[in-house]
């Protein structure tokens, strides 16, 4: 592991240039799991470089989504990512403008964490384009009407907020913290929201067109970030006993948020069941019933609300970190469980039989590509998340005086 | 219409539209891993919205990478002809007009009882009308 010469705050009395140790010591915890999640990023990132080659050289030949289901993998975790993003931050959001103490000294990890996500989700959903190179033309061509007009708004206004927050956390300006966390707050249910949004007003597909859908991203999106923070503050946090505190300050926004997601989906599916109109419920009959029940039953439930709920039941911080680690790969089974069954459903009756092409099905499973490039994605966000943790020192959170050290030119 | 120009490709209306009617350019061609190779005709640049369009993943005027839908042959309509599917319809099933002109074929065809929308009832007004 790389290490940097660092100027530490003329305060502690020890000008000069010292050594940056790793945090806790060569061989603690968290420094263990920051090597390991350091080689987990880099076997992403090679296995990604496969995947980035293939989508330049083939552009969308490389993957298997098509006209009938054009939204596959990435744009489910595109939709992971900006929602994980949003609820990461409210972790701050309650240690700055809620006032949870115990939060405190993991709310700049927190923004980190927030940070990353952010920036995979986006990436996914950039190299999903068909003509990237055009992105812009969201800002550019920007219309009232457009939902995701909208979402590319609060998207540029989330990051600037989070970076400003950043920011002041850094140079310690203690009276920006609750304006921006505030602000940042304001955003972040706007977006989070409107990603359900962006699904809910498509009144041609009746899985998703229902008011509920903005409701459920916000609640899943905050689970999924809290979940984040939670495995992050597992993982990388200086051992300790303010970390000891902020696991289990996690552990109730944990069950609260896992009782009001599983509440949504219960109502969700079994109102949209019970009505049984085909054009609601096949979509529900595919998810629950289908050849990938598997990852409803599986992952979404079994992984995604049982298992953490188990895990939680006692006030344990070690076990809030494998908590969030199942919720985080159960939210997104629940986002796969989102986009792709939506699309899965014939609008017409007899189109599945009237054409015969691989990408005139209703029938998608991610290529190669697709997962390869996926993991990239994920190992790029690893190195943002790990290397601006080590940059903005916020995994060092036991000392009295922890703080964010200056870099030395 | 859509515009080769602008569209970013996100398939956002592919995912809207409630008749699949829309479609997705990844740049294939059909006869592509056939026992021959792609065949010319497929390589020829399309003619739509009035623009020779060759094929190329990232070139400007290309369709690839954009959403695609049937845009009644608009060139062909701009040029006093009919849709290619009208023209090349062996039953004579189909038929293409200016419905707002009261004297026209469609305008008459349309005010027939026998006529049917599919899902109109979403407020998509659908310019395709099923004489059943």
């Amino acid at each position: 592991m790389a290490t940097a010469s660092v100027t530490l705050p003329a305060r502690t009395g020890q000008p000069g240039r010292q050594p940056v140790v790793p945090l806790g010591g060569p061989t603690s915890a968290a420094a263990l799991w920051e090597r390991a999640l350091w080689a987990l990023a880099a076997a992403g990132i090679a296995a990604g470089a496969f995947g980035l080659v293939q989508r330049l050289t083939l552009g969308h030949l490389a993957a298997n989504y098509g006209s009938y289901i054009p939204w596959g993998l990435w744009i489910a975790l595109y939709v992971a990512g900006v929602g994980a993003a949003a609820g990461a931050f409210s972790v701050a959001g309650l240690a700055y403008l809620a006032g949870v103490r115990a939060l405190r000294p993991i709310a700049p990890l927190a923004l980190v964490a927030s940070g990353a996500s952010m920036a995979a989700g986006l990436t996914f959903v950039w190299l999903d384009l068909g003509r990237p190179e055009r992105a812009l033309n969201l800002l550019l061509r920007w219309s009232p009407r457009s939902v995701m007009g909208w979402m590319t708004v609060f998207y540029g206004l989330f990051t600037l907020a989070l970076v400003a927050l950043l920011y002041a956390v850094w140079t310690k300006r203690e009276g920006w913290l609750r304006p921006l966390a505030a602000a940042g707050t304001a955003v972040m249910v706007a977006f989070a929201g409107g990603e359900g949004a962006l699904f809910g007003v498509l009144g041609a597909r009746p899985y998703w067109n229902s008011g509920m859908r903005p409701i459920e991203f916000l609640a899943g999106g905050l689970l999924a970030g809290v979940a984040v923070v939670a495995i992050a503050a597992a993982t990388v946090l200086e051992r300790g006993e303010r970390r000891r505190a902020a696991l289990l300050a996690l552990r109730p926004y944990l069950l609260a948020l896992l009782g009001l997601n599983a509440l949504l989906l219960w109502a969700e599916t079994t109102l949209s069941l019970y009505a049984a109109i085909p054009a609601h419920a096949e979509a529900y009959r595919l998810v629950l019933q289908g050849p990938h029940a598997w990852v409803f039953w599986g992952i979404q439930v079994a992984v995604g609300i049982i298992l953490p709920l188990a895990l939680l039941a006692r006030p344990v911080p070690a076990t809030v970190g494998f908590a969030g680690l199942a919720i985080l790969v159960g939210y997104v089974g629940s986002k796969l469980n989102m986009v792709i069954p939506g699309l899965a459903v014939s609008e017409l009756q007899g189109l599945a039989s009237a054409y015969v092409h691989e990408r005139l099905t209703f029938h998608y499973l991610p290529s190669a590509a697709e997962w390869l490039l996926a993991g990239g994605v994920v190992g790029m966000a690893l190195v943002l998340f790990l290397g601006a943790s080590r940059l903005l020192r916020v995994t060092s959170v036991e000392s009295p005086a922890a703080e964010p050290a200056a870099i030395a030119p | 219409a859509i515009n080769y120009e602008e569209c970013i490709g996100c398939r956002y209306c592919i995912a809207a539209c409630p008749y699949n009617a829309r479609a997705f350019d990844s740049g294939e061609y059909w006869t592509a891993n056939t026992p021959q190779p792609v065949q010319a005709y497929e390589q020829l640049p399309a003619f739509e919205y009035g623009v020779k369009r060759a094929r190329a993943i990232n070139r400007d005027a290309s369709p690839i990478g954009n959403a695609r839908k049937c845009q009644f042959c608009q060139h062909r309509v701009e040029a006093g002809m009919l849709p290619a599917c009208v023209t090349t319809c062996i039953g004579y099933a189909t038929y293409f007009g200016d419905a707002s002109d009261p004297d026209s074929l469609v305008a008459e065809l349309v005010r027939s009882p026998r006529v049917q929308q599919l899902k109109a009832e979403l407020g998509t007004k659908p310019r395709v009308f099923y004489l059943a």
